[in-house]
């Protein structure tokens, strides 16, 4: 089915409400004015680097590039690392940031000096459906980082399947509060590309705090939606703090159990609806974990699992077939069955990584000649641990792979060893390396009780 | 090393353990020694379970919409203080 050769910039009227920005309401006609200021002074057909923390600032840098014919690429963090990584093949790309430290060589743009720019009174701009609109970076399964290119047809219409499961039944206009970055798919999919189609209010903060949660929820109007995470969820649960009524609570990017899920929902009054998804596709299926363990699968897409054991998942909105790196069945009433997780990839606090390039990142740290970067069962919030035998000191270890990651992914404790646990066949129980973790900690916490008590 | 209090001796405490710092002693952290980023290197995440640890144990609640929840974090003298401040008028 051929689809149309270009589709609209956004899809909603001008006067609408589009973002709560710095304690005002802007609407989308404001929104419009601003990115098509800010598309006049970017580079023509270049890339852009879009690292924007702020919503409104990420969907004004996003929208401008577009309205430019530029290519927006989102790296996996704002490292000085991971801009060099990303910018690699792309000549020099613009860097679109609001506070974060620009890597040496490339030009950066800061999107809080931008002042604010007129209406959009004009009609709505049309986009050529099959340009490539971005390139995000994420961790693949085979260990080297992956790329996965999207038409602004895919971001486009994929909006559609979401607003008819997760984001639909809101009874009109909405409010929507996130405590995830803008730059992943799950992010940039529900509460960058969802605004432009449907009738939403996106509070322009990323709130860590649930002090700030709160205070967030009450700028945006109600019905209220709440997009986090497992580990924030589980936080603002912790906490004593008064939450405004939400409606609808949605989380994705790490196992929830029902438990959570049940407690989430009898605290804040909402319905909580967890997401799976992956960077190559979006989001695939959905559940109301609290009543169901089942997965819905999101209608529109179609898995098959070939003899190789991968399962290819299609969708009208995607150019091709795209592997997945877990193995699914989705059965005659439309319920997903997760037949197998591919173990090597892992989620900290929202951030993704392969655990095969992390160890390799480990073993290229001067002074490393073994190493492992693994999961400990059971940890809060799944912070990564790692071993190595080498001269080098762990002080220096833990910097070198500061430069490169996400603070989140970086492995602690990072314990120094003679020679790694491994087994006749050269691999790496994960039981041996948790027990040698367990060991460590043990003789960390005598010796700190004997220095107390000397 | 500068002098420490008996609260900020507290609070190292309470970073150490409710962080799982196993290989950082509570007595060698310096109160001025920057906590996230170079120094200690914590992180988001440690910055939201220490939020919870100390609206806990001191019925403080942060923050981080204001550029001074930075300030805040930015060591433990600065932490010791906000608790302190916050005790008083809270």
């Amino acid at each position: 089915m051929p689809g149309k050769l270009t589709l609209p910039l956004v899809e909603r009227p001008l006067d609408d409400p589009f973002a709560v920005y710095r304690g005002e309401t802007v609407t989308v006609g404001r929104f419009l004015g601003d990115a098509a200021a800010l598309s006049e002074i970017l580079p023509a057909d270049g890339f852009v680097l879009n690292l924007a923390r702020d919503r409104y600032h990420f969907q004004v840098a996003f929208a401008a590039a577009i309205l430019r014919g530029a290519c927006t690429l989102l790296p996996p963090n704002d490292t000085i690392g991971a801009q060099r990584a990303v910018s690699a093949g792309c000549g020099s790309p613009r860097v679109l940031h609001d506070g974060a430290d620009v890597a040496e060589g490339l030009v950066g743009l800061d999107l809080r000096q931008l002042p604010p720019a007129a209406d959009w009174s004009g009609a709505i701009p049309d986009i050529d459906a099959d340009t490539v609109v971005s390139i995000s970076f994420t961790s693949g399964s085979t260990g080297s980082a992956t790329e996965i290119a999207r038409r602004w047809r895919t971001h486009f219409e994929g909006v559609a399947l979401n607003a008819a499961t997760y984001l639909g039944r809101l009874g009109g206009a909405f409010g929507m509060v996130a405590t995830v970055p803008p730059q992943h798919m799950y992010g940039m999919e529900v509460t960058m590309m969802a605004p432009l189609r449907l009738p939403v209010t996106v509070s322009a903060t990323r709130p860590l705090f649930p002090a700030d949660v709160a205070e967030a929820l009450a700028t945006v109007p109600s019905p209220r939606v709440l997009v986090s995470t497992p580990l924030h969820l589980e936080a603002l649960l912790d906490s004593t703090v008064r939450f405004p009524a939400v409606t609808r609570v949605i989380t994705a990017t790490a196992p929830l159990d029902a438990g959570l899920a049940r407690r989430v929902e009898e605290r804040l009054g909402a319905e909580l609806i967890d997401v799976y998804g992956c960077s190559e596709t979006g989001c695939l299926a959905t559940r109301r974990l609290a009543r169901d363990e089942a997965w819905t699968a999101i209608p529109g897409f179609s898995f098959d699992t070939g003899q190789d054991g991968v399962t290819r998942v299609s969708a009208a909105h995607l150019p091709e077939p795209v592997a997945l790196q877990d193995r699914l069945r989705l059965d005659a009433d439309g319920i997903l069955h997760l037949e197998g997780r591919a173990s090597d990839l892992v989620n900290v606090g929202g951030k993704r990584g392969s655990l095969a390039n992390l160890t390799a990142l480990l073993k290229s740290a001067p002074g490393v000649m073994d190493g492992a970067v693994f999961q400990p069962r059971d940890r809060r919030g799944g912070r990564l641990a790692g071993v190595y035998a080498g001269s080098a000191e762990p002080g220096d270890v833990r910097a070198f792979l500061r430069e490169h990651l996400d603070p989140v992914l970086v492995p602690r404790p990072l314990v120094r060893v003679a020679s790694l646990p491994r087994n006749e066949t050269g691999k790496l129980p994960l039981d041996a390396l948790e027990r040698l973790l367990t060991e460590h900690v043990a003789n960390t916490v005598r010796h700190r009780t004997a220095a107390h008590d000397r | 090393m500068t002098e420490t209090t008996p609260l900020e001796k507290e609070l190292a405490n309470l970073v150490v353990e409710v962080l799982n710092l196993e290989d950082v002693q509570p007595d060698e952290i310096d109160p001025q020694e920057p906590l996230f980023g170079e120094g200690l290197g914590l992180d988001s995440i440690d910055a939201l379970e220490l939020a919870l640890a100390l609206s806990k144990t001191y019925g403080v609640e942060i923050r981080a919409e204001d550029e001074a929840t930075r300030e805040v974090f930015r060591d433990l003298r600065s932490l010791a203080r906000f608790v302190e401040e916050e005790r008083k008028t809270g």
